[in-house]
């Protein structure tokens, strides 16, 4: 799976549990920041994520640099699967 | 001592001290006092005197910080709003306190022109960032000069609007004596000093977060301010590189944290306490987190608004007794009275009644709602009437068991069933509508609505979560929603309030 549909898929669960209207997640829009998700919501996407991707998250790695955005989620869960994939 | 004091005092002991953190920026006690200072000018240049209330509609930030103490300065009455807030209830409480002057941010303007639509004498508004007229910024480097107002213990201090029973939010007034009352209690149980740092992730909008402000600067220590609870290693690194001394706390905060799975490694011996105040912390919890936190002494409270705080559980005990919130801090008394309002004297259950100078003056115009709460007791004085069932064993110590009303606590804040039903109801779809506090481990309560749609009309789950969101504050949108063909009635055809 490439960066890019790593990014639709996440945009597409955030649309679906988060955002209850006709709008859609920007990829660079701030998750936490721009009120769309809270701190509870941030543990659905982290299980979210970890279940779809066959993943576990160290405790360092939870931070926003990697999850505040759509991009950054995307690029930090390519950079995780590739490395992965490598070892 | 009014409350602004504490800045002032502290500034002149430690003026170069960083008093605040938010973010990156580290604020002295010196900049902060002069930034209330010329706020506190401005204001009174603007009109704003001794009893005027001044409403800060803003998230946790140096400026929220500043407009708390400038206000007050400016002998001003602080009313203190969450920055959800939707436009509905921003217009309630602008027009039922009778705000002058409104402090907030250009990013909250589309809520509050929709808020103020067609309202007579709005309030002046001094928002961050705005280039159109005169700035917060702009009023943080006018001329300070001498106060004006003065003021005594028994002015109004702040109102902090609580969920009611009746739906519609309700003003807690609190003046500088019921609050200095409490700073100083909390400041004596917890043995706070200037060495202490504080991480506060808590609203300053809610009772607590405000006193985690206040105790801090009341002892001259620091305050690390985040907006929110945020990301959970983002607080983790917090507490390690700011060193804090002492973690205010809810029980989803708590849960968030020891979702980590490493955190026993961690270094965490700055940390002398942790709190958790507003719903009880699931009893599983205590080990871990004196696991986690070795040297911290754990804090198990209980408070409301209408007093802020009422008991703390001394550390040593809450091994034994974790489900306990202890007995009563200094300077407030408290028992129990069952439902003929007779004195609980031994074990037993009821209502928890508190009297002190930490209880509130009222509710902000409304006398008839003051009056079923703060009324005389068993023993014919007046007392606060909290709403709130405990049980006491046989050696004084509280347990919390329900709230006498409808009341949902989740995330540590009041929820009015009541007011997500009626908005609810205004969605024409919906023919009826019951909301619940369900057992939650992260949140408390999650809130839960039961929903009978009319024949032949549609929604769906995230068409009503969407119009919530836009009708009410964050933490008060439904977590779960079940559609039903029927709801549970009375005899009398009246909704059934408990689940089953």
């Amino acid at each position: 799976m490439n960066k890019e549909e790593i990014g639709e898929e996440v945009s597409r669960f955030i649309d679906a549990n988060f955002l209850f209207d006709e709008r859609h997640v920007k990829i660079n829009e701030s998750l936490v920041g721009s009120g769309t998700i809270d701190s509870t919501g941030i543990l659905e996407v982290i299980t979210f994520l970890e279940k779809r991707f066959n993943v576990t998250f160290e405790d360092e790695e939870l931070v926003g640099d990697n999850f505040d955005t759509v991009d950054r989620i995307r690029s930090f869960l390519f950079k995780k699967l590739s490395s992965n994939e490598t070892r | 001592m009014p409350v602004y004091e504490y800045l002032d005092h502290s500034r002149e002991r430690f003026p170069e001290k960083v008093a605040l953190v938010c973010d990156t920026e580290r604020t002295t006690y010196e900049d902060l006092g002069r930034f209330s200072d010329c706020l506190a000018a401005y204001l009174a240049e603007c009109g704003i005197t001794r009893g005027d209330r001044v409403l800060i509609f803003l998230e946790n930030s140096k400026e929220t910080v500043v407009s708390i103490f400038g206000a007050l300065k400016a002998g001003a009455c602080m009313v203190l709003v969450n920055p959800t807030t939707p436009p509905e209830h921003l217009r309630f409480i602008t027009i039922d306190c009778g705000c002058k002057m409104l402090i907030s941010n250009i990013s909250r303007l589309p809520t509050i022109d929709v808020a103020f639509v067609n309202l007579n004498a709005p309030p002046r508004l001094l928002l961050s960032g705005d280039n159109s007229r005169p700035s917060l910024q702009d009023a943080l480097s006018f001329s300070p000069s001498k106060r004006t107002a003065q003021i005594g213990d028994s002015d109004l201090a702040a109102i902090i609007y609580t969920s009611g029973s009746t739906g519609n939010p309700k003003g807690v007034t609190l003046t500088h004596r019921n609050i200095d009352v409490v700073v100083r209690s909390v400041s004596e149980y917890l043995e706070h000093s200037d060495n202490d740092i504080v991480l506060c992730v808590l609203q300053l909008s809610f009772g607590y977060g405000l006193l985690q402000l206040l105790v801090t600067f009341h002892s001259g220590g620091r305050l690390v301010l985040e907006k929110g609870f945020g990301f959970p290693y983002d607080i983790i690194k917090r507490i390690l590189r700011e060193k804090v001394t002492g973690l205010a706390g809810v029980p989803t905060l708590f849960s968030i944290l020891l979702q980590l799975k490493e955190l026993e490694q961690e270094d965490f011996s700055s940390v002398r306490y942790l709190t958790n105040a507003a719903a009880a912390l699931p009893p599983s919890y205590v080990p871990r987190l004196k696991s986690v936190f070795k040297q911290a002494r754990l804090f198990l409270m209980h408070g409301q608004t209408e007093c802020l705080r009422t008991t703390y559980l001394p550390p040593d005990e809450a091994e034994r007794r974790p489900t306990s919130v202890g007995k009563g801090m200094p300077n407030v008394e408290l028992w129990l009275e069952d439902e003929k309002g007779n004195r609980i004297a031994g074990e037993g259950e009821g209502e928890l009644i508190v009297r002190g100078l930490n209880v509130m003056r009222g509710y902000w115009n409304d006398a008839e709602t003051t009056s079923r709460v703060l009324r005389p007791s068993s023993d014919g004085h007046m007392a606060l009437h909290t709403g709130d069932l405990f049980r006491v064993d046989g050696e004084g110590y509280l347990y919390f068991v329900a709230r006498r009303d409808d009341i949902i606590k989740s995330r540590g804040q009041k929820v009015s069933p009541l007011e997500i039903e009626q908005i609810l109801f205004s969605l024409d779809e919906v023919a009826e509508a019951r909301v619940l506090g369900v057992p939650d481990e992260i949140l408390g309560q999650a809130i839960k609505a039961e929903i009978v749609l009319k024949k032949g009309r549609f929604l769906s789950e995230r068409q009503i979560k969407a119009f919530c969101k836009t009708h009410l504050e964050d933490y008060k949108i439904p977590h779960i929603i079940e559609f039903v063909s029927s709801l549970p009635k009375t005899a009398g055809g009246k909704v059934k309030r408990s689940p089953a």
